[in-house]
């Protein structure tokens, strides 16, 4: 019963989003006099001027950046078993995790533009530049500056889940057992330990690759636009004021589907070939046992590279967060002429109150989608309800312009639109797929044995699930929070949509200050955007350590 | 009274609405509604709750709409809610959506900022007020629609009162007059600018309105037969009428900023860009907006303004009810309160927006035009004088088929 009431909230309004990307894809709209089903308008998009360039340009950026992405991820947790700069770098991704991608991107622009940040730094005394240089650096014309840009959002995200699913996993054990085998530090972790981690990171990739794929806001900064990635030509059809973009944008959503689908399909096709080639290696007894000197190579060159990245996001958001307090920094100064709060005096008593509604409604959003996604997972599957778990992920998969507006007919039609209420819906649907997505993997291979120790010892099902299990999954079930939180925190359409534009969060707030000219306030911006998140994760930092400080299992192995 | 309200009123309304209409028809200069019936909307307005929909990315303009808010409060005890847009299709598309689930009351949007392609878009899908109540609004007699055409034709399509104006764009280039020297004030002088100094001068990539508003700006220059822009595309050789443009922008486009490769996304990144000084060129639909920069330290002092000597491509923007507004009656107070000589004034200072009158001077009251004539100036600002010399929008059909050829000839990738 529980189940179908979470199935009915999330997939009415999915059915009426899709339905509002689907059916005038394929001419159906009456409002604009169009109502005859036809293949004309999927058919024309493709001769478009540079409609097959857009599409080139989202799977590259995508497959590209989920590549770094994961390898990176893949090699950190490797090496995170022999070092201790574990905790450090907990501490780093927090902030990276915890601010959303058009932030990122805003940071990562002034940084390395022509007239940005670094620039500065080394400017005029090195360049000998009084006034910036002409450099195709960001964005280029391949792609490569939304490819870092990703790749400084996803990783940290992977790695947050990765340390997640790695207490779970029991490393050590394997670890001691590969190497008994005679196999090296690495090839052990690739003939064991990878391919345990790799299922149950599989779905968080997907979901990295197929945002990847849709993601608008960072590649309207970092992408370039001639022609633009297709998710955000579908954007800017959707924001034109005349009748026939709206029915280009909506067929090429039922592109960006399919992409998504062919990216998918490349991917596990990818990740089956290097399975397949490493079981070749065991069957031949390649051990790699000598290979030392290589991985000592290979570890220096991906700690190099991962370091880069993480210090890339970290500048990037220091020089956004510098902007909100300058009042004049013109190029080529380092730092600001004239520090100051004055971009700041345009209504700073309501920061307060935004940021009780952001609160409020993050909060709220995901408790319920945190509970609700526990309920799921403790009720076994049944064959049926697999195809609905696809259904919970859409709302993450359609670009959001067209997936609202059929949702928002809905809305308007049950009378609920401009509720609070309503607003939390809205993003739950955006919440609820994140949390089951950190928490579904790493809880559907909980070691039964310890419920069955539970049971054994005389605890009914509640009390397993209370006083076990959960406690041992305090730290994915607090990640899975923290993320949802800050999902919650960055949604902007979906809080307009559902709203009516009546509950202004933060993240409203600094879309609006974002299209406004200064710098200063995309700083503030900035500001606002990542403070709610951070406050929730260091928040759930310290409460893990207080709670659990007396337990070895919870200490993140060091 | 309840009758009254629901079913003769409105009827009065349009009744009255339509002979108002006849009156502009036959002299232009319309003079206000009768009285009484404008007291009876403050009756009704009284307490209700307007959702102003409005483009919020400038803190100057928010300012302002705070401002309108406190006033028809204290005045008409009406409480103004500015809803901020990052894009007005936003709300187009909400109130669209209102539409498609039936709801032909309560809407969720009262008044909307609005004009060019989004107005004619409501028209055409049925999303404004039947009645053509800007023409009765009492303010409504301080504008000049002989004078100022486009006051009543937004890019050329009628407004038949179903929008009332609010305010006027005029497109100004800004400039660093610490990079440039002589003013290029022409399209022949630009393109020699741009090519001894590469690098230095970009526009917003089209289908962004100011990117496209200099391409038309431009293209009003090459072309010989200027009058072929205020008709249809279809009517004309707009192919050849074209050629000119886009063999300007051929020349110039690898002189440009990235090379022509990379466009500047919209007017802020494009501004950004004049303060870091990597560009030395940048333009904006608001006369005042270098002024402003200047004033909130986004720019230099070396920045200045200027207009093409041939004048500045101009338009009006509007504000509008939609056909389901919740409180239209506090909406046409509002409007007329946005249009009145006071509001006008406030609006047209620099230290507030800046944003120029739509109201005829002449037509003023002695003590109303004085305030406007000493208005302050700002040393970045475009002298009111060259502010004169208009270039009224082409037909709507020309920003398509620009943009289309644009979106082929040079964002096709390859």
């Amino acid at each position: 019963m529980v189940k179908w009431s979470i199935i009915a909230v999330c997939m009415v309004p999915v059915c009426a989003g899709l339905a509002g990307v689907f059916l005038p894809a394929f001419g159906w709209f009456p409002l604009y006099g169009k109502s005859d089903f036809t293949f004309d308008i999927i058919g024309h998009l493709v001769s478009r001027a540079g409609f097959l360039h857009s599409i080139w340009l989202s799977i590259f950026t995508a497959l590209f950046s989920t590549f770094i992405a994961y390898w990176l991820c893949i090699f950190i947790l490797i090496y995170s078993q022999h070092f201790s700069y574990h905790y450090w770098l907990r501490k780093v991704i927090a902030p990276l995790i915890a601010v959303p991608h058009v932030t990122m991107a805003v940071g990562i622009l002034f940084l390395i533009q022509p007239s940005g940040w670094w620039f500065r730094i080394i400017s005029p005394w090195l360049t000998g530049w009084q006034t910036p240089a002409n450099l195709n650096i960001v964005p280029d014309l391949y792609g490569f500056s939304l490819v870092l840009g990703l790749v400084v959002k996803e990783l940290p995200f992977l790695l947050l889940v990765g340390f997640a699913i790695l207490k779970q996993t029991n490393i050590s054990g394997y670890g001691q057992i590969s190497r008994s085998l005679g196999y090296g530090p690495v090839s052990s972790w690739f003939h064991f330990i990878h391919p345990l981690i790799a299922v149950r990171l599989r779905l968080c990739v997907l979901i990295v690759l197929c945002f990847a794929v849709s993601v608008v806001d960072m590649a309207l900064i970092l992408a370039p636009s001639t022609p633009a990635p297709l998710a955000v030509k579908i954007f800017s059809w959707y924001q034109e004021p005349e009748i026939e973009p709206q029915f280009f944008a909506a067929a090429g959503s039922v592109y960006l589907l399919i992409i998504a689908a062919f990216c998918c399909g490349i991917w596990l096709l990818f990740g089956w070939g290097v399975g397949y080639i490493f079981r070749l290696f065991s069957f031949y007894g390649v051990r790699f046992s000598s290979g030392w000197r290589i991985a000592k190579l290979v570890q220096i060159g991906v700690l190099f590279s991962a370091a880069l990245i993480l210090l890339i996001g970290i500048l990037g958001l220091l020089s956004a967060a510098i902007w909100a307090f300058a009042d004049i920094w013109y190029f080529p100064n380092m730092l600001p002429q004239k520090w100051g709060v004055s971009a700041w005096e345009n209504g700073y008593n309501t920061y307060v109150s935004l940021a009780l509604n952001s609160f409020i409604i993050g909060f709220t959003v995901s408790m319920l989608a945190l509970i609700s996604a526990i309920i799921w997972l403790e009720i076994p599957h049944k064959p049926v309800l697999k195809i609905t778990d696809f259904f919970i992920y859409v709302p993450l998969l359609l670009p959001q312009a067209g997936f609202l507006f059929g949702m928002q007919i809905l809305i308007i039609w049950l009378n609920i639109d401009g509720l609070l209420f309503t607003v939390i819906w809205a993003h739950y649907l955006f919440v609820f797929p994140y949390i089951l997505l950190t928490l579904g993997p790493i809880w559907r291979r909980f070691d039964i044995r310890y419920e069955l120790m539970g049971a054994s010892l005389g605890l009914g099902k509640l009390a397993i699930l209370w006083r076990v299990k959960m406690p041992m999954l305090a730290v994915p079930i607090i990640t899975a929070f923290s993320i949802g939180f800050a999902v919650s925190c960055a949604l902007y359409l979906p809080t307009i949509f559902a709203g009516n534009g009546h509950f202004l969060t933060l993240t409203t707030e600094a879309v609006t200050l974002a299209a406004n000219a200064s710098r200063q306030a995309l700083g503030i911006a900035a500001i606002l955007q990542m403070l709610l998140p951070l406050i929730i994760f260091s928040a759930a930092g310290i409460y893990l350590k207080l709670r659990f400080r007396r337990y070895r299992y919870f200490r993140i192995a060091d | 009274m309840g009758i009254f309200i629901h079913k003769i009123f409105p009827r009065l309304l349009l009744a009255i609405g339509f002979c108002m209409t006849l009156v502009v028809c036959s002299i232009s200069v319309v003079s206000a509604a009768e009285d009484h019936g404008y007291e009876m909307l403050e009756e009704k307005a009284l307490g209700q709750e307007v959702s102003f929909n409005a483009w919020g990315g400038s803190p100057a303009i928010n300012n302002y709409i705070q401002w309108v808010a406190r006033q028809v409060d204290e005045r008409y005890g009406i409480r103004l809610k500015h809803i901020k847009l990052t894009n007005t299709s936003q709300a187009v598309s909400r109130i669209l959506a209102e539409k498609v689930a039936g709801r032909t009351e309560n809407g969720s949007v009262d008044l909307l900022w609005v004009n060019g392609e989004n107005f004619s878009r409501m028209i055409n899908a049925g999303l404004l007020q039947k009645d053509s109540w800007a023409f009765e609004l009492p303010s409504f007699r301080y504008v000049n629609s002989e004078k100022m055409p486009d006051i009543i034709s937004d890019f050329g399509v009628s407004t038949n009162g179903l929008e009332s104006p609010w305010g006027r764009g005029q497109f100004v280039f800004g400039y660093d007059s610490q990079i440039v020297d002589t003013v290029p004030n022409s399209a022949n002088k630009l393109a020699n600018w741009i090519k001894n100094n590469p690098g230095k001068f970009a526009y917003p990539q089209p289908p962004d309105f100011t990117g496209t508003s200099f391409l038309k700006q431009v293209l009003f220059e090459l072309i010989e037969d200027q009058m072929a822009l205020y008709q249809n595309t279809n009517q004309v050789n707009a192919s050849e009428l074209l050629a000119p443009l886009w063999q300007w922008l051929d020349d110039l486009h690898p002189y440009l900023w990235r090379s022509g490769k990379i466009f500047p996304s919209n007017y802020s990144h494009l501004v950004r860009l004049l303060g870091d000084k990597e560009i030395a060129f940048a333009m904006a639909f608001n006369p005042a907006e270098f002024a402003l920069g200047v004033e909130q330290g986004i720019l230099p002092a070396t920045i200045k303004s200027f207009i093409f000597d041939k004048g500045a491509l101009s338009n009006v923007h509007f504000v509008a009810i939609p056909f389901n507004a919740d409180a239209p009656e506090a909406a046409k107070i509002t409007a007329n309160f946005l249009l009145s000589p006071e509001a006008q004034l406030y609006k047209a200072n620099i230290k507030m927006w800046g944003d120029p009158t739509v109201l005829d001077l002449d037509l003023l009251p002695d003590e109303w035009r004085r305030e406007f004539s000493s208005l302050p100036q700002h040393p970045s600002m475009v002298s009111v004088e060259q502010l004169q010399k208009i270039i009224p929008e082409p037909h709507p059909s020309w920003v398509k088929l620009i943009e289309e050829e644009w979106q082929k000839r040079y964002a096709a990738g390859g």
